[in-house]
């Protein structure tokens, strides 16, 4: 009986570790190496791009986009005739993400602003196109202000007279068009609604309050 | 690629470094006696596939724990043993369920409960010489293995062909040690029989 048992197990120990013919298929392997190449990718292995080394790629191109983006220095702010005698740039209306938005930094307006009107004043009208006004005008006017410089958390303000504005593109040339190269007047109220800086081919928008 | 590979220091220090191409010699070389303990140890094919993929990529994973390559084919072996192990440990619900297996009505349910072993039916009216008369390939001693029923076939294979201790094996399947020898001893019979089975056939179907 013994005997048997022993002939059983190594009949079975013989036939079952000894060389195999089963066959192990590609495409097995195939899915293999997937798993493996997967794992591997979250494995810090030097010599192989894995998911550190594309982590610290991530990092510097965003480093290098925020360094490119600031020193773009690209403000939008809402864009506000005063009293006539001005127009005022609201810093304090920029959200603490804005590039340049840092306490320390300062807001340089020297650059062309496209401001969309709704309404022109009807004398600045009648001036500029030398016709009565029937009804209020939109029009969409570059302006070129002129360098004016504020601390972010104060208001920078530009005088409204040395403003030099230009009608750019309008839905359909009318005889209340403000003239190019037109000065503001004292009493001149503008509502803006839109205000772009342009620097640098970049372009930031936000609305503004209307006046 | 087809040249043989040498299981050393340095091509364990490929396979922890997770070199693609050591993997794949491993595989071609190594894949099929793998490939083997899975089919033993499950019921059908795809399982036994499941088995070999988790096999090898708890390979990959634990690789970096052996300490000695010298015993790098022993220590693979258990892996792949232990993946079809926690494979039935798995799905084996039925453990704890009455079993109906109609390929070996000798079984039920008192078969789980330890017995004493004098009581259990080992095979001793089998014609041994038929079964010795008789060369049985690989594929027929596999087919044999497999027509038992699982848990008989998991205690027989580790036990005699793993080389794994009563204890052993208690542990892995969270049985007792009684029941572990309890199962070998009714495998060996049931084992016995399929083969006497097989052997009276083939020697009449040599005779005719």
């Amino acid at each position: 009986m013994e005997n048997l048992d022993k002939y059983i197990d190594d009949l079975f120990r013989e036939k079952l570790t000894g060389p195999s013919p089963v066959e192990v298929p590609d495409p097995e392997w195939l899915s293999l190496k997937k798993q493996i190449r997967k794992r591997n990718f979250y494995r810090f292995l030097p010599n192989q791009f894995n998911i550190f080394y594309l982590s610290l790629s991530i990092l510097i191109a965003g480093s290098a986009l925020t360094w490119i983006l600031n020193s773009g220095n690209n403000i939008t702010d809402s864009f506000k005739p005063d009293s006539g005698n001005s127009i005022k740039v609201d810093s304090t209306l920029l959200p603490p993400d804005t590039p340049g938005s840092d306490p320390q930094s300062e807001i340089t307006i020297d650059t062309l602003v496209t401001v969309k009107e709704k309404q022109t004043n009807p004398d600045c009208s009648v001036k500029a196109s030398g016709s009565k006004t029937d009804q209020p005008e939109k029009s969409i006017t570059t302006v070129h202000s002129p360098v004016s410089t504020a601390p972010v958390n104060k208001t920078a303000t530009i005088a409204a007279d040395t403003i030099r504005k230009r009608t750019e593109s309008v839905n359909q040339l009318t005889p209340h068009q403000i003239r190019p190269e037109e000065t503001f007047q004292n009493d001149t109220l503008v509502q803006t609604d839109t205000v772009v800086i342009h620097k640098k081919g970049l372009k930031l928008k936000r609305k503004s309050k209307s006046d | 690629m087809n040249e043989r590979i040498t299981i050393d220091h340095q091509f364990v220090s490929k396979l922890m470094r997770g070199d693609e191409k050591s993997f794949h010699r491993l595989y071609i070389q190594f894949g099929p006696s793998m490939k083997l303990i899975c089919k033993r140890y499950t019921k059908d094919e795809a399982s036994a596939e499941d088995v070999f993929q988790e096999g090898f990529i708890k390979l990959y994973k634990q690789i970096g724990k052996l300490k000695n390559p010298e015993s790098f084919l022993g220590w693979m072996k258990r892996i792949f043993i232990n993946s079809a192990i926690d494979f039935y440990n798995k799905k084996n619900v039925e453990l704890f369920e009455p079993i109906v297996n109609e390929a070996s009505p000798v079984y039920n349910q008192a078969d789980e409960d330890p017995v004493d072993i004098n009581e259990v039916n080992t095979g001793k009216d089998i014609d041994y010489q038929a079964i010795r008369h008789v060369d049985f390939s690989q594929e027929e001693i596999l087919a044999t293995l497999k027509s038992i029923p699982e848990h008989f076939r998991i205690v027989f294979q580790l036990f005699v062909i793993d080389d794994y201790s009563h204890q052993e094996i208690a542990d892995l399947l969270s049985i007792n040690e009684k029941t572990s020898k309890t199962r070998l001893l009714r495998a060996r019979g049931l084992l016995k029989e399929e083969l006497q089975k097989q052997a009276i056939q083939k020697i009449r179907h040599g005779e005719s």
